[in-house]
Order: structure tokens, then C-alpha cells, then sequence
């Protein structure tokens, strides 16, 4: 332990060398995973997907089923605690499991990214290794490009939230040069979710497109789960702008915005982030939603074979369908399992170090990491293609050499 | 006077101060003594807040509002100017004190309950919304990271260190806290001020006419209170490294809290101390239970107001007390 | 700002500022004749939409009897609410903080008990009015004019039955004076608990008419609360016809404050506005007669 403290010196002189609790090496080579993330309130189905995921992928590992590096791969102890979705709480469950269960390494935070800003702090001040799944924000590796030598052990099992706005921009310079959407007055408009998520978002594709000789109309931001959108919808209305993103991760936000921008019959391009990708999105509104283009279809069990196998294996398992989530958080663990497996113990740097040479195709794509510690994401990693919902089924539109239809 | 303070308040100070430097000797792990931390700072917030609820009886219910304050305006001093949080805290407080006194004007010109209680409610709303929408300074609900911990103090060859995962540091720091606080606020109320104070709670009019400028007095207790409040956001913003506006300033907070003071006892001095130390732990050990965390919040805060009002802190007197009680009361009734 | 701009500003203004009439004018009720401010009103309004989530989407019940069934269940909890809970409180000395505590305390209670058991999912209902109003460039659908005729109508109603019936005049004595009431042969806790139920009532018609709009969720009563109480400030304490008012100025203030500055800013204005006026005009903009 790299911070002695006066407590534990004094300890130690009063109660014996028998607390210092050391790092057992154990022979046969068990390691134990902890895992945080939103178990309890508005993201807990999230979080439980993660669960199931995270849990998969251990268990399999352990019946002889996982995809190892090595011959005598590690026997894998596995246990999660909630966050509420709060960096407080978060801290004190990753504690209670450093301390207490004295794990090896972290998946941590399974979603947000908040979170993650609080929990990557840990890494050094307890010597331990932490990956991080789902959160994306570029705020995260840009702390990691500030200070690599603090953040050596930390790892970011996303890709970076600026892997959308790239996306986004690509899709629409493609789509403008071919026709398919006509760029009018060069006006964005961004209506977003008052989250990192949500604002990282718009401001990387503003961005992007004001160097390219855009005006951005508006940006309006919500509160989470907002679903009156009539006051955003009248001013943007009266901005015309001629590409209008949304960002949500509350479907039924997403499903509220799609209806009203209708009712109002907005004209110009419309481009959803995230919320189609969440089953109850097009259980509401397949129908409305018609002709609309999203960002990311990263896991589709209609158009994917492979995404629909992961999808079986999940439902046989817990009896509901696998989602992107799930097979995230089945890679995540999957490449924390490798790292630890090839580096052959517990050693933190060690498995720091394998992590940085993963390069491992799983079900959500190839996962190869950066120089800043985040999982790449382009057309050779993890790709984003942009779908178009296309007689109420979705459709993979761009990037063209994964394209299943053509935009209409 | 008794009824408040329980019978030797300053020997149980003394008490809680001998506890305290006794357990970073005992056999605990950073996990523990992390968990008693955040119950030393909700302890003092829940003193802080509970000096204008219980003890002068103004029905506010904005003071996270103050501990966000006092947070945010601590962080973002010294992760901007660099200035050591050692003094940023303190700024902190008087920010907090500061942003008390200016709410507290608007909350004297009203004597009614409800309109106290929704200004206060609406004001830590706006705080809320205003640190989450300056986000270019704040980065709002992205959270404030970069907050530096207290800088290392090195006593006879051994340095202490604070911040998160320092845990004999940030413990002492919040114990210290704790102590002084109630320490300081025990001779304030002792003292002839204090003597106002409780007059204020017990009548109005009665203090009025015994010549105590009231609005004066209770901008001060404000004052007073919205600092030691501000005073407690600085050390928890120093410790855990990391806010945002939801997590300080939302109405979770406000539930926690308040759930704290009414399960310790409203209006006791030593109540909320009870209270957090009770909520904190219990929440800790219910943590598999995350889902029925705010059930048992909501459940506790119920129980409480309708079978032991006064709180822990009022249960321990038994018959002896209640007779005297009784004795008393025709004195207070208005 | 296009002229079509402003008067769809206006509209979606009026169309949220009725919702808060709805739910303020019913804390205002209740404020006004027993002097609580009940902080589990908008779990009220939480239940009622799992209710018409019941019975008209679960159960596929036609709209009018899932509505129909819908405020007469939640009224006989607001009564019961009132029976169990707050009527027992005002006995005691320090009863107005009590029930301020208490009823936080419930709603929590309620909120966390509701995602136990219906989940933490945000739970759509269709609209029950279908098709858009187009007049020139302004287009609204009529799901949306629905919420302001029918709030308008229910509160209509509502100030009837206070100004116009006997059982108005019961209520309004009781608000000026319980013991005075009590002292000609008015049973002031039945009235109370009447007045529970009306208000619980003017709650559950906000939560059908804002159901197919912001989906069902056991948080959907926290944000109408204080926006509730606002209106009940600003309208002047206890007053159901100055709570109405304010609904519609705070509802305005907001579409209005949209329009010119960021959305994320609007409710900051809108508080705002409540503590100046507090601090100017304590007794509130519209005060007058109580209840």
C-alpha cells in the first residue's frame, strides 16, 4: 500500500504486524473484481443490464467457457455494489470493496461518467487498476492526456464522446455531397439532455460543423426525462435551422420530442443520439419516427447475427433479451479477464500494462486502446454507424461499407 | 434550557472529543473510518441547519443550498486562484454566511411558516439550477473535478496527508471540525446571545418586548447558521474531490438531512449529532438494499414526527423529566 | 420573434400555466381552509397517473370511466391521507412544522415505494385526443387544447361548488374561522377532509390530462410541487382563484423566459420572480378573499 498512514503505522505498533493485511499472492491465482455502477434509481436498468453483462462474462469464465490467453487462467471472484448514480456514493462503495473485500481490480463506473471523474482519482491513491465500461465523455481521457503518470492504471473501456460528434459530422458531409440532405442556410440546432452526455455532445458536432462555415441556431438544454418540448420546439421553429440533433438517454424523452416535432411539423434533417437504441424508443414510436437518421446502431439483433446470438445467450440466461448495455459490459469484463490472465497475477502495473496491449474483437467491436487510455472508436474499432428507421425497422445507412440500405 | 442542551453539555463534548482521538487507534479499516467522516461533516451540517429549525424555529428548508455554497465557492477558489483550501474553506463559510444573510432578508419580512419554508425551497433551487447552468465554470451536472485536498501538514517527521483514500487525515480534519464547531456553538448559545436565541423560539412577542431586536438577532443566528453549514460543504468539497450540483444541492440532500435532524431531534443541540451518526451508518449497512434507502428515509422521517417528536435526543428522559416538563410548560405556552 | 412565435409562446404558456393552476389551486384549497402545506400532493399526482395507466392502458378501460375511476380513487386517498396522517398532527402544538415533515417524509415514502413496485421505467400513455389543430401557421394538437379546456372546466366547476353551493359556504366559513364554524354546528374535520379529497381530485385530473404528455414515472410529482407552491405564494396564500391566476402568470413566465434566454435558465427566472414578489408583496400579487 502506497499510503502508509499514521493511523495504520500506529496500528501496527499497538496491535501487532497481524493487521497489516498484505497483498496475498496466492498460489492457485484467484483474483477478485469489483464492480460499480447506477443500481437504484433512473438509470437502474442500465445498471442491471451492466450487471447481467458483467456477470456473464465471469461466469463463463469460470465454467471453462472464456476466452483465455493463457493455460492456467485466474479463478475469478466477482461482486457489484450500487452508486444511485451519485459520485459520493460511488466512493464510498468502491472503499467498502478496496478495503474490505480487497479487490484486484475495478469496473467502474458501469454508465456515467461523472462518476468515473470521481472513482479514476482511486487508481492511484490505492495502487489499483480501473476500467471503466459505458461512460464516454472526452473529459475523462483529456484528464488522463493531462497527467498519464497519475492515471496509469486507469483505463477507459468507452470510446470518446467526441466518437460521435465525428460520426455525426462524417455522416452529414457524406449525405450533403451526395444529395441526400440539402444543406439550406448552414443552420444547427442542438436540443439536449442536461447531462455530460448531452452537452459534450453538441458541443463537439457545433464545432465541427462551425469550422465547416455552420451557424449554430440554438442549444437548448433540458432537464433528464423532460417530455414537453412545445417551448424549445416554437423557437426552433422560428430559427428554421436545417440540421436539428437531439441528445437523450431517457427514451421516453426522445419518444416525446419525435411526436411533438411532428405535430409541429418541423421541416430540415433530423438526427437522434442514443435514445433509439433502446428497445422501448421503438416500441413507442417506429411509426412517428419514420425517415429519422440516429447515431449509434452499435448493437442490433435484427441486422447483426452476432449481436443476436450475444442476445439469445443473455435472454437463456436471465430470461430477458440482451442489450447494448449487456454486451458492453460482457467486454469490459472480458477485457479486464484477459488483462489479469495474461499478466499472470495481481500485480496492478502488470495488468496495466497488458490492458494498454489489448487488441481483442468482441461482440461490440474491436477494442483497442489510445494513447489516452480510452477505447478507440472508427470503421478499424468500434464502429458508429448512423441508421435511418426505414418502414419502421431500423437500418444501418453509413458508414457505406456497413451500410444495409440506402437513405431514403 | 435543559431540555435543549441535555444536563452537561460541555462533559459531553468532552466525551465525543475523547472518542474521537481514541478510533484512529483502534483496529479499523480506511472503509470505517471513511464512513465516520461523512458522518462528522453531515453532523455539522445537521447542527448548522438545525440552529435556525429547531433552535430559533425558523422553518427553512433551503440549507443545502448553503452547503453547496460553501462547497462550490471553496472548490473553485482554489482550483482557479490556487489558494490553499486551508483558507478557501473559511472563505467558503463566509460566502455561505454571506448568501444567509441576503435570503434571510426577504424570510424576516414574513412571520408565516409556509412562506419560510417555499422561499427557502425556491432559493436552493435557484442556487442548484445556477451552478449546474454555469457550466463553463462549474462544468455543471459534468461534475467539478480538480478540487486540491488540503495540503499535507508534517508533524515531528511524519506527514499527513488528506483527501480521499488519506483516511486518518481527512478523518481528523472532519473530527477537529466537529468538535470545535459544536464546541464554539455550545459557548454561543451558553452565553447571553444564546439566552436570546432560545427567548426568540419560545415567543416572539415576549422577546420583543423584553427590548431583543429581533430581526437582528435572527439574521445573525442565520448568518451564523448558513456559515457553519458553508463551513462543513468546504471540508466535504476538500474530501471527496469531486461535486455536482445534484449531488450537493438536490433534494436528496434536503431528505438526508432532514430525516438526520428530525430522527435525532429537532431543536436539541446534541439531536442531529444522534441522527447523522444513526442515518450514515444505517444507510451503510443497508447498502444492498439500495432501493429501500429513501423507503426507510421517507418511513423514519413519518415514524418519527408522529411517535417520538422529540427525536433520539428526547428519548432518554423518563419520568422524572416529564414531570418537570409538565411543571414548566403553563410558562412557555403562547 | 415571428408573429406565430408569440402566439404559440402564449398558448404553450397558458397550456402549462393551467396544469399549475390545477395542482396550486388545490394546495391553495388546502392551505386555505386548514393552514397545511401538504409537501405529498404531488405523489397525488404520481398515483393518479399510475392509475390511468391501470385502467385505461393495463385494463384498456374506455377513457371516461378509466377517468372517472381514476379521481374517484385518488380523491378517497387524498381523504384518507388527510384522515390518517394529518388530522391526528393538528392536535399538537408545533402541528405546522409536524406536517410539513410528515407529509415530506410520505411523499418520499410514496415515491420510493411507487418504483418498487411499478419500476423505475418512464411509462408512456397514448394520447386520448387525436390529430393537430392547424390555424395558419400556429398548429397544435388537441391533446394539448384538451389540457387547458378541461383544467379550465374542472376549475370552473370547482369555484362554483366554493362561491355558489352550500357545501362552498361550509368551506369558506371553516377558512375564516374552524372554531367559529365549529360553534354554529359545521364539523370543521369533515370539512378538512373534504377539502383534501377536492384538492386530491384537481391533482388527479392534472395527472390524466399530463399523462400521454410526460409519461408516467414515480418522480412526475416532484417538479409540479414546488412550481405548485410557487403558484400558491404568488397568488396569495390560501386564495383558490388568485392560485388559479398565478398558475397561468407562472406557466406564461416561463414559455415567455424560453423564448429569449436558454430553457435551462427559465426556471432559475421563475423563482426568481416568486422571492421578489415574496419580498415585495408578502401577502401575494392577487390576494383577497381566503379559500
Amino acid at each position: 500500500m502506497s499510503n502508509l498512514t499514521v493511523r495504520s503505522l500506529l496500528a501496527a505498533g499497538i496491535f501487532g504486524a497481524g493487521l497489516l493485511a498484505g497483498a496475498a499472492t496466492a498460489q492457485d491465482f484467484n483474483v477478485t473484481i469489483g464492480a460499480v455502477g447506477p443500481l437504484t434509481g433512473p438509470a437502474a436498468n442500465t445498471g442491471k443490464d451492466h450487471r447481467q453483462g458483467l456477470e456473464l462474462a465471469v461466469k463463463e469464465w469460470n465454467e471453462g467457457k472464456g476466452d483465455y490467453v493463457t493455460k492456467n487462467p485466474p479463478k475469478v471472484t466477482f461482486m457489484m455494489e450500487d452508486t444511485s448514480g451519485k459520485p459520493e456514493v460511488a466512493i464510498s462503495a468502491a472503499q467498502r470493496l478496496i478495503t474490505r473485500d480487497k479487490i484486484n481490480m475495478l469496473i467502474g463506473d458501469t454508465l456515467h461518467s461523472h462518476v468515473t471523474l470521481a472513482l479514476m482519482e482511486l487508481a492511484p491513491q490505492y495502487n489499483l487498476p480501473i476500467l471503466s465500461a459505458e461512460p464516454v465523455s472526452s473529459a475523462i481521457a483529456d484528464k488522463v492526456k493531462a497527467d498519464p503518470d497519475r492515471y496509469q492504471l486507469y483505463w477507459k473501456g468507452n470510446w470518446n464522446s467526441d466518437g460521435y460528434g465525428t460520426a455525426v459530422h462524417d455522416f452529414y458531409t457524406w449525405a450533403f455531397a451526395n444529395g441526400t440532405v440539402d444543406p439550406g442556410d448552414k443552420k444547427i440546432a442542438f436540443v439536449v439532455e442536461d447531462t455530460d452526455y448531452g452537452i459534450a455532445n453538441a458541443e463537439k458536432i457545433g464545432d465541427l460543423f462551425k469550422a465547416d462555415g455552420w451557424t449554430v441556431a440554438a442549444t437548448e438544454t433540458v432537464p433528464p426525462a423532460t417530455t414537453d418540448f412545445y417551448p424549445q420546439l416554437s423557437k426552433l421553429r422560428d430559427a428554421g435551422p436545417d440540421v436539428i440533433v437531439s441528445v437523450f438517454t431517457v427514451p421516453n424523452s426522445g419518444v416525446a420530442f419525435v411526436r411533438q416535432m411532428k405535430e409541429q411539423a418541423l421541416e430540415g434533417s433530423h438526427l437522434a443520439i442514443y435514445y433509439p437504441t433502446k428497445p422501448e424508443f421503438m416500441d413507442q414510436a417506429a411509426d412517428i419516427a419514420e425517415g429519422m437518421y440516429w447515431a449509434a446502431l452499435t448493437f442490433s439483433s435484427e441486422l447483426n447475427p452476432e449481436h443476436k446470438a450475444f442476445s439469445d445467450k443473455v435472454e437463456a440466461e436471465y430470461g430477458n433479451p440482451g442489450t447494448y448495455s449487456t454486451a458492453h459490459a460482457y467486454c469490459t469484463m472480458e477485457i479486464a479477464l484477459r488483462a489479469i490472465d495474461a499478466a499472470g497475477s495481481t500485480d496492478p502495473k502488470a495488468i496495466a500494462e497488458k490492458l494498454s496491449e489489448t487488441d481483442y474483437d468482441c461482440v461490440v467491436g474491436r477494442a483497442k486502446f489510445g494513447e489516452d487510455h480510452a477505447v478507440q472508436s472508427g470503421p478499424d474499432f468500434i464502429p458508429v454507424p448512423v441508421a435511418q428507421i426505414q418502414d419502421g425497422k431500423n437500418q444501418i445507412i453509413w458508414p457505406e461499407n456497413v451500410a444495409t440500405a440506402k437513405p431514403q | 434550557m435543559l431540555e435543549v442542551f441535555g444536563r452537561h453539555p460541555f462533559r459531553a463534548i468532552l466525551i465525543w472529543a475523547l472518542l474521537l482521538v481514541v478510533v484512529p487507534f483502534l483496529p479499523l479499516d480506511d472503509y470505517v473510518l471513511h464512513i465516520l467522516t461523512l458522518f462528522l461533516i453531515f453532523a455539522v451540517f445537521a447542527t448548522g441547519w438545525n440552529l435556525t429549525l429547531g433552535i430559533l424555529g425558523l422553518k427553512t428548508l433551503g440549507h443545502h443550498a448553503f452547503f453547496a455554497i460553501g462547497a462550490y465557492a471553496s472548490a473553485l477558489v482554489s482550483h482557479y486562484f490556487g489558494v490553499s483550501p486551508w483558507l478557501t474553506i473559511w472563505l467558503g463559510a463566509i460566502i455561505a454566511a454571506i448568501a444567509g444573510i441576503v435570503i434571510g432578508f426577504p424570510i424576516l419580512r414574513i412571520r408565516s411558516m409556509p412562506h419560510v419554508a417555499i422561499v427557502t425551497l425556491a432559493f436552493a433551487e435557484i442556487v442548484r439550477l445556477v451552478l449546474s447552468n454555469l457550466k463553463e465554470i462549474t462544468r455543471g451536472e459534468l461534475g467539478f473535478w480538480g478540487i486540491p485536498p488540503f495540503d499535507p501538514i508534517t508533524i515531528g517527521g511524519t506527514t499527513v496527508q488528506f483527501g480521499l483514500g488519506n483516511a486518518f487525515g481527512s478523518f481528523a480534519v472532519a473530527a477537529v471540525m466537529f468538535v470545535g464547531v459544536h464546541l464554539l456553538l455550545l459557548m454561543l448559545l451558553k452565553s447571553r446571545s444564546g439566552l436570546t436565541f432560545l427567548a426568540i423560539r419560545d415567543g416572539e412577542a415576549a422577546a420583543e418586548s423584553l427590548g431583543v431586536k429581533l430581526a437582528a438577532w435572527k439574521l445573525f443566528a442565520f448568518g451564523v447558521s448558513a456559515a457553519i453549514v458553508g463551513l462543513s460543504g468546504a471540508v466535504y468539497a476538500h474530501y471527496v474531490l469531486i461535486l455536482t450540483p445534484t449531488s450537493v444541492a438536490g433534494p436528496d440532500m434536503l431528505i438526508s438531512l432532514l430525516a438526520m435532524i428530525i430522527v435525532g431531534g429537532v431543536g436539541r443541540f446534541f439531536g442531529p449529532i444522534y441522527g447523522a451518526l444513526l442515518l450514515t451508518v444505517s444507510s451503510e449497512l443497508l447498502r444492498d438494499f439500495g432501493d429501500y434507502r429513501m423507503l426507510l428515509y421517507g418511513a423514519l422521517i413519518v415514524v418519527f414526527v408522529f411517535i417520538a417528536p422529540t427525536g433520539l435526543a428526547g428519548l432518554k428522559p423518563t419520568s422524572w423529566r416529564k414531570r418537570q416538563e409538565a411543571a414548566s410548560k403553563p410558562a412557555e405556552a403562547t | 420573434m415571428s408573429g406565430t412565435h408569440l402566439i404559440e409562446t402564449v398558448i404553450n404558456g397558458l397550456i402549462s400555466g393551467s396544469i399549475y393552476a390545477l395542482i396550486g389551486s388545490g394546495l391553495a384549497l388546502i392551505y386555505g381552509t386548514t393552514r397545511v402545506l401538504n409537501f405529498a400532493h404531488g405523489e397525488l399526482l404520481m398515483l393518479a397517473g399510475y392509475f390511468i395507466l391501470l385502467f385505461a392502458v393495463t385494463l384498456g378501460w374506455p377513457l371516461i370511466l378509466a377517468a372517472a375511476a381514476t379521481i374517484v380513487l385518488i380523491m378517497v386517498l387524498g381523504a384518507l391521507l388527510q384522515r390518517v396522517t394529518i388530522a391526528p398532527l393538528m392536535k399538537r402544538e408545533d402541528w405546522a412544522f409536524s406536517v410539513i415533515a410528515a407529509t415530506i417524509g410520505l411523499s418520499i415514502f410514496l415515491q420510493s415505494g411507487a418504483q418498487l413496485i411499478w419500476g423505475e421505467q418512464y411509462q408512456g400513455v397514448p394520447y386520448f385526443f387525436h390529430g393537430v389543430a392547424v390555424i395558419g401557421e400556429v398548429r397544435m394538437p388537441w391533446q394539448r387544447i384538451a389540457i387547458l379546456v378541461v383544467a379550465l372546466l374542472v376549475m370552473g366547476i370547482c369555484g362554483l361548488i366554493l362561491y355558489r353551493t352550500k357545501l362552498g359556504r361550509i368551506v369558506r366559513a371553516t377558512a375564516q374561522d374552524a372554531e367559529a364554524a365549529l360553534a354554529v354546528g359545521i364539523p370543521a374535520g369533515r370539512v378538512h377532509t373534504i377539502v383534501f379529497a377536492i384538492s386530491a381530485g384537481l391533482a388527479g385530473t392534472g395527472a390524466i390530462l399530463l399523462s400521454p404528455l410526460i409519461t408516467v414515472n414515480p418522480w412526475m410529482g416532484v417538479s409540479y410541487l414546488l412550481k405548485g407552491f410557487a403558484v400558491v405564494i404568488l397568488g396569495g396564500l390560501g386564495s383558490f382563484g388568485g392560485a388559479v391566476a398565478a398558475g397561468f402568470l407562472l406557466g406564461l413566465i416561463e414559455s415567455v423566459s424560453v423564448a429569449f434566454v436558454p430553457s435551462e435558465w427559465s426556471n432559475v427566472i421563475a423563482f426568481a420572480f416568486l422571492i421578489a414578489v415574496i419580498t415585495a408583496r408578502p401577502e401575494g400579487l392577487f390576494a383577497g378573499r381566503g379559500a
